[in-house]
């Protein structure tokens, strides 16, 4: 595994975003909290995750050991070169037709705690999935999705970190000629959590995709879904949710390219950020780099509000509290991410609906 | 069936589409003469050869020299494409024609009249406006300023002469819109300046017809770095001070390249309305690098126009700061890349009083293995109270080979602000034109609707001057004519 033999001294020489000098342009990532933690030494525990899975991956649970990656490498930025150093096994999966539940093993720790999984859903197949992670420490967590020729996936990945450890997930997906893959990711905030989804789509795929984020207190998420199509008639409809509560910073944002092999392609491409906190921020920025005049549609939408006067007013006129407004809002559009999940849909609501309760019951 | 009006500007948009072939206006640059042109690595001394030759005061030699020293402190933009390739020691920072400051077009020499007169200035300035500047490589050539301002006691003069001659005024609001540490070449912009329009409306001053300034580079391998600056100052209960400034830029057909660094600045006091159309058709040896930023106080409305049409690259943000309570702005951008050129345009709305208000609208059309960028920011700040903003990007894409990107970025810290952004990418389908085809209309006369209908809901809400030249620009654009704003 030569890749992963990277000098920490090579890595340190690189920054960690490669972007202008624009004085507008901002770090949306809050990298200093992963710089300080990357040196950090202390114990390490797994713990098995509560429920019942098909899959358990990392060192409480099954061996699927893989040896290469295969979306993602080491040199593409700093934080995956990190990812890769303290990386000390790759699981891999692949799935014929079937539902199936994969949790990693939970780490316990004050240090950084790299885990890596690849799912392969084979050609032809007909796979709904759940996959959860709830890590006890800062880290990162590389997810792979492989969808095959022809393949029919749902897909869910569902996030609940502890909330005072910076985290990164870098999730990626390819989605091989006519594959189609209705997918949601969901995630509970950190200190700083940075959510990296790209999705490479080609020849006939179709593509539709949620991700849900949440903040609250002095957390920050920055939640990037970039969407390539590289395929000619590929399909894509990808939409970010970010509610920020409290003095909490959500970032939803990416870029939609449609390349020029990706002639006839269409897209769509929606954020959204809601303000909850009255020191809260929201930041959108939904990108979109068109490189063919040969499209059959491509658009995109951003929008940063509150809960609007006019609802505010109806509803307080039918009794209900300032509170219980936003809760209605929240539940509602929070669980609507999930309705394209089809057979998973409402495990996957369940999950969002009691990592729900938990904030509204307990933590706001 | 639309208006007379809607139907003329159809017809005139269908010929201009169709139309091939026809040589460039302004055609290939010739030689002139010069009295100055200064070369070399940017240095002290040209710094001080520069503002000697003003015979400007000490304060401003300083701020070109702070300005130096930053120049050499900051980096390369990188956030751009392109301009890596400018060797900023290759081309001449002060050009100087020989030809005496005129009062009359008369008194131009004949090679000179004869380049405004093909352009239609002298026309457009009987017919329709209040004032007039004309700045060729560095310096003004003629300044020209209706009675009807006189009277109302504005200031409508070339930049250098402002500071001259009214050192206090321009002390207090010159580089205070624009920091020069923005970028790299703000700060070359702050050492270099040279020529521009120094505009002063009073308290309660409305000027009917708009005032224009037009800036024409002669030469290959030239630095212009004119400076605008506008002050529309408070008003009284009286009513509403309004200017509208119309920008337009053009150069001849050149064997090198030169390069354009302007700036705009724009001060707009309580409740005035100050409106600014630019109508960029610089030629394709040009790299068009423009600065515009305007500050707007309580209730004041500041309106961007950009119609950006030629050059090779070009790279500009208009931007305003809403900096007192019910201030708006509108920014309309119309950007055409026709052939392997780059458009880099966008806007900047910073929200930072309650009740502020923003709307960018931006139109781009690429063809011919163009690039055409939109590069947006609207930033709300804490505090600033039920502020609205609404951006809306569209471009229209007429070939495979063409690109498309929308970069915008909206960062609201304000709870109660409302942001929203919409954009869309459209192409000419092939089952467009087969449709329009099997109705008996040619490909260049759809093309003509498509792109008609494409701009046509923007041009309406324009001033009618700007329509008018816009259009006849971009007719300029569609039948290859070449080079005229």
């Amino acid at each position: 595994m030569n890749s992963f033999e990277i000098n920490i001294e090579n890595i340190k020489k690189h920054k960690w975003q490669d972007i202008g000098d624009s004085p507008t342009t901002k770090y949306y990532t809050d990298w200093s909290q992963y710089e300080k933690i990357l040196n950090k030494q202390g114990e390490l525990k797994f713990e098995k995750p509560n429920g019942k899975f098909d899959f358990i991956v990392g060192p409480c649970g099954n061996s699927n050991k893989a040896y290469e990656p295969k979306l993602i490498k080491p040199e593409e930025s700093k934080l995956a070169s990190y990812h890769f150093y303290y990386l000390n096994e790759i699981n891999e999966i692949n799935l014929d037709s079937g539902e199936y539940a994969i949790s990693f093993c939970n780490p316990i720790s004050e240090r950084w705690v790299s885990q890596h999984l690849i799912v392969n859903i084979k050609e032809n197949s007909n796979v709904s999935l759940l996959i959860y992670e709830g890590r006890k420490s800062p880290g990162s967590s590389v997810i792979e999705i492989n969808a095959h020729k022809n393949s029919k996936s749902n897909l869910a990945i569902l996030l609940d970190p502890e909330i005072k450890y910076p985290t990164a997930y870098l999730i990626r997906k390819a989605i091989y000629s006519q594959a189609s893959m209705n997918s949601m990711t969901f995630s509970t905030p950190t200190l700083m959590n940075r959510i990296e989804e790209k999705v490479v789509l080609f020849d006939n795929s179709i593509f539709n995709h949620k991700s849900l984020t949440l903040s609250y207190k002095n957390s920050r998420v920055d939640n990037i879904i970039d969407t390539i199509q590289v395929g000619r008639n590929s399909d894509s409809d990808v939409s970010g949710l970010g509610f920020a509560f409290d003095s909490s910073l959500s970032s939803v944002r990416g870029t939609d390219i449609i390349t020029y092999d990706g002639r006839k392609s269409r897209s769509n491409f929606i954020v959204e950020a809601i303000i909850l906190g009255n020191s809260a921020r929201a930041y959108t920025m939904p990108m979109m780099k068109i490189e063919t005049g040969d499209v059959i549609s491509a658009t995109h939408k951003s929008a940063q509000y509150r809960v609007s006067d006019d609802i505010l007013f109806y509803l307080q006129s039918r009794g209900l509290t300032y509170e219980e407004i936003v809760s209605l809002l929240v539940y509602e559009k929070s669980l609507s991410m999930a309705n394209h999940l089809e057979n998973i849909k409402e495990k996957v609501q369940e999950f969002i609906k009691q990592k729900l309760d938990r904030i509204f019951k307990n933590q706001l | 069936m639309g208006s007379p009006i809607e139907l003329a500007k159809d017809k005139e948009l269908k010929e201009i589409v169709e139309n091939k072939g026809i040589e460039d206006i302004l055609g290939k640059s010739v030689p002139y003469p010069k009295d100055i042109e200064i070369k070399g690595k940017i240095t002290k001394d040209i710094i001080e050869e520069i503002s000697k030759s003003k015979k400007e005061p000490q304060w401003m030699l300083n701020l070109r020299l702070k300005a130096l020293e930053l120049f050499e402190k900051l980096p390369m933009p990188n956030w751009i494409a392109g301009v890596e390739s400018i060797d900023l020691e290759e081309f001449a920072q002060y050009v100087k024609p020989k030809v005496e400051v005129a009062e009359n077009w008369d008194q131009l020499p004949d090679w000179m009249r004869d380049m405004y007169s093909r352009i239609g200035l002298p026309e457009t300035e009987a017919k329709v406006l209040s004032g007039l500047t004309a700045v060729f490589d560095s310096e003004n050539i003629i300044s020209r300023l209706k009675d009807e301002l006189k009277q109302k006691n504005v200031i409508f003069m070339p930049m250098d002469e402002a500071v001259q001659k009214y050192p206090d005024l321009v002390k207090e609001y010159f580089g205070k819109e624009f920091p020069m540490a923005d970028h790299k070449f703000a700060a070359l912009h702050y050492a270099l300046w040279s020529g521009g329009a120094f505009v002063y409306v009073p308290k309660n001053t409305k000027i009917v017809n708009p005032v224009e300034a037009f800036f024409i580079i002669g030469g290959e391998m030239e630095g212009q770095f004119e400076h605008t600056l506008l002050v529309a100052d408070d008003n009284s209960s009286f009513g509403t001070s309004y200017i509208h400034f119309i920008e337009g830029c053009a150069a001849p057909v050149l064997r090198n390249y030169s390069f354009h660094d302007g700036m705009v600045e724009i001060y707009a006091g309580k409740n005035s309305q100050v409106y600014f159309s630019t109508l960029q058709n610089w030629s394709r040896s040009i790299i068009n690098f423009n600065n515009k930023r305007a500050i707007a106080e309580e209730n004041a409305h500041v309106e961007w126009v950009e119609g950006s049409i030629g050059s090779k690259m070009t790279y500009t943000y208009p931007s305003t700061v809403l900096r007192g309570r019910g201030a708006s702005t509108k920014n309309i951008s119309i950007g055409i890349s026709n052939g392997p050129y780059i458009k880099d345009v966008g806007s900047k709305a910073i929200h930072a009083a309650p009740d502020t208000k923003s709307m960018i609208i931006s139109k781009s059309i690429s063809s011919n293995g163009g690039i055409a960028t939109y590069r947006g920011l609207v930033k709300v700040l804490k505090g600033a109270e039920r502020s609205f903003s609404h951006v809306q990007c569209d471009s229209l894409i007429l070939d495979e080979k063409s690109q498309a990107y929308t970069l915008p970025r909206n960062e609201v810290d304000e709870p109660t602000a409302i942001v929203s952004h919409e954009a869309t990418v459209g192409r000419l389908g092939e089952d467009q034109l087969f449709y329009m085809a099997s109705r008996g209309i040619r490909e260049g006369e759809a093309k003509a609707l498509i792109v008609n209908g494409f701009i046509r809901d923007v041009l309406k809400s324009l001033p009618l001057e700007t329509v008018s030249i816009l259009t006849r620009v971009i007719g300029l654009e569609f039948s290859e004519l070449g080079s005229v704003g």
